[in-house]
């Protein structure tokens, strides 16, 4: 057992191949992310932000082994996630998607969706799942009132849900497998405002009763201000700025940070 | 922007008891309820809610765009005239002329194959412009919409503009044939922060260089509070508060509002997510009895389950449906005036 160290991510660059030109030509490479290094400590929720292309989802995609570094290290107290096998580290990483409806199998039922992921991680399953259906359908019911479900959603497939019930049903199967670091790419963006309040209430929530960091991915400084702890900004590829919260927000160091803060449309009451 | 041609007045738009009937899983549906609301000259009204609202759909009845499907009924008075029942050639007639509209996202808005100058130039042609009276006039719109190097950039195609960019070409081709009335549907939904920061000064410029009527779609009332003048406050296809925006964020006269202004998450506060309202917006197809908001309502009693809450007038420009506006409006002064 390693000790916790959380989240490090050291030096990261992706590339993405250039778009094929014709059957055999290829434009020249694009680098989405250039050697980025950030570290989310045990418990703690960080936030990372910047404008679309910005690179902040790839720095997610590369943490949970959907695209390949170029170079640099990604580990889990102090594991390396350097390749698609290490599924038991990666076990300990879950992620929850922008558009609940698409990231949720359209054909399954809340309950299938959870069981699904037991079924890929069978060491993460809660005991007796695997073989006692009454079992199954009780540690079911029990992950979906941690998200503020009835039990009656468990038979539901996505499309007799609201997009804050779907919501709802991913971050429990993220929860399923009792992961470590849940990273949130955009995971309130699609939400009606006084649902998107109720789902950032509960991912806090869901974060302090099971001690969960978070990275939190997002283009909204206000939903920002609502969870971090700590907020990493982003630009064309490279992190300009790094520092706590509050911090931040009172005294950004950064040009860029500056202009992000200066820009960001607040609910504007005066007058 | 080259003088406006019109003169007089550039007078209302008015929406009266606007009703949209929809198909629904239990056949047709009143998805908008009885919606009214006035657009004035050079001011811009704000339509607010979440989906299932019916706001877009309100705006789109306004030029004719609903689906085929469905039935609008009520007044859209553009004078004298009622927009609800004129023909389909006087409708797109008015479209583009009169009422424009600028939609959400301007990539798929925008023809991918004609040059921006182009797309803008076919309509100043349609009015009778020469060709080239056309590309001067199109080069002047993308500069008065902020285009930088507009002369040079009328040759560009859509794809060679930033999505920025690309919204303010959007927003050039609504302005092509001098509306009156500009519709904004979520105009800066799909732009980064910084972008729609200068997206909503453009549209509070012309706004007032142009002395246009805009009606602002969005469920986002960060966005709203930068831009309205007056808001219309819609909840389950029907109005449940209407004002002027100041007045309805500050204080707002029905529960719904007072929850959306509190659960915006701010930059400032940490506190939107305190005490969220439970729930989903409702399902405008199978609308609660009563209040449409009662089973959401924090202070909801047996009467808003029941009696559906008639929309009035609770302070001179405020109107409301909550049964229990008129004790929202009171304020500690107020009370303290009845004790008294």
């Amino acid at each position: 057992m390693t000790a916790a160290t959380g989240l490090r991510v050291a030096d990261l660059t992706v590339t993405y191949p250039g778009p094929r030109t014709s059957g055999f030509r290829r434009q020249s490479s694009i680098t989405a992310v250039r050697g980025v290094s950030l570290d989310v400590a045990p418990e703690e929720t960080v936030a990372l932000v910047g404008e679309s292309g910005s690179g902040k989802s790839t720095i997610a995609r590369a943490i949970v082994g959907l695209v390949a570094p170029s170079g640099g290290a990604v580990e889990f107290d102090g594991a390396p996630l350097s390749n698609r096998r290490d599924r038991l580290a990666r076990r300990n990483i879950a992620m929850i998607f922008q558009d609940p409806r698409s990231a949720l199998n359209p054909r399954m039922s809340a309950e299938a969706s959870i069981v699904e992921a037991w079924r890929a991680h069978p060491e993460a399953a809660p005991e007796g799942v695997r073989r006692d259906p009454r079992r199954r359908r009780e540690a079911v019911v029990d992950l979906l009132a941690q998200v503020g479900l009835d039990p009656d959603v468990a038979g539901k497939r996505p499309t007799a849900l609201s997009g804050g019930q779907c919501q709802r049903v991913s971050i429990a199967r993220a929860l399923a497998l009792r992961p470590r670091l849940l990273i949130c790419d955009e995971a309130v963006s699609a939400l009606d405002v006084s649902v998107q309040a109720q789902v950032l209430q509960l991912l806090v929530r869901v974060r302090e009763a099971r001690s969960l960091s978070m990275l939190f991915i997002t283009h909204d400084l206000g939903v920002v201000r609502q969870v971090a702890d700590r907020v990493a900004v982003m630009r064309r590829g490279e992190l300009v700025e790094n520092a706590d919260a509050q911090t931040l927000f009172s005294a950004p160091r950064h040009d860029y940070t500056k202009e992000l803060l200066a820009a960001a449309v607040d609910l504007d009451v005066s007058g | 922007m080259p003088e406006r041609a019109r003169q007089g007045s550039a007078g209302t738009l008015r929406v009266r008891d606007l009703t949209i009937a929809l198909p629904g899983p239990r056949g047709m549906a009143d998805v908008v309820d009885g919606v009214s609301f006035d657009m004035v000259e050079g001011r811009t009204t704000g339509l607010i809610g979440e989906s299932g609202s019916g706001k877009s759909l309100t705006a789109m009845a306004l030029v004719g765009l609903i689906p085929d499907t469905g039935v609008a009924t009520g007044q859209v008075l553009l004078g004298e005239e009622n927009l609800l029942t004129a023909g389909r050639a006087r409708i797109r007639q008015i479209r583009g002329a009169e009422i424009s509209v600028v939609f959400q996202d301007p990539s798929t808005a925008l023809n991918p194959t004609m040059t921006i100058g182009d797309q803008v130039g076919e309509i100043l042609r349609s009015r009778g412009l020469s060709r080239r009276q056309a590309r001067e006039r199109a080069a002047d719109l993308l500069d008065h919409v902020g285009i930088p190097d507009a002369a040079g950039r009328v040759g560009a195609y859509p794809h060679e503009f930033s999505g920025g960019m690309r919204q303010r070409a959007m927003i050039a081709l609504a302005l092509a044939g001098r509306p009156r009335f500009v519709l904004a549907d979520e105009p800066t939904t799909a732009l980064d922060v910084t972008v729609q920061a200068r997206i909503l000064d453009l549209l509070g410029r012309l706004r007032d260089e142009d002395n246009l009527s805009m009606l602002l779609v969005s469920h986002d009332l960060r966005v709203m509070s930068h831009v309205a003048d007056d808001l219309v406050v819609m909840y389950a296809g029907r109005v449940c508060e209407r004002g002027p925006a100041k007045a309805v964020l500050n204080r707002p006269l029905h529960p719904y509002t007072d929850a959306l202004v509190r659960s915006v998450p701010s930059v400032r506060v940490r506190s939107a997510i305190a005490d969220p309202l439970p729930g989903s917006p409702a399902n405008p197809f199978d609308r609660p009895a009563g209040c449409p908001f009662h089973p959401r309502c924090p202070r909801a009693e047996d009467r808003c389950r029941t009696e559906v809450p008639e929309l009035r007038e609770i302070a001179p420009g405020r109107v409301s449906a909550c049964h229990f506006a008129e004790l929202a409006q009171r304020t500690p002064d107020t009370v303290a005036e009845e004790l008294r």
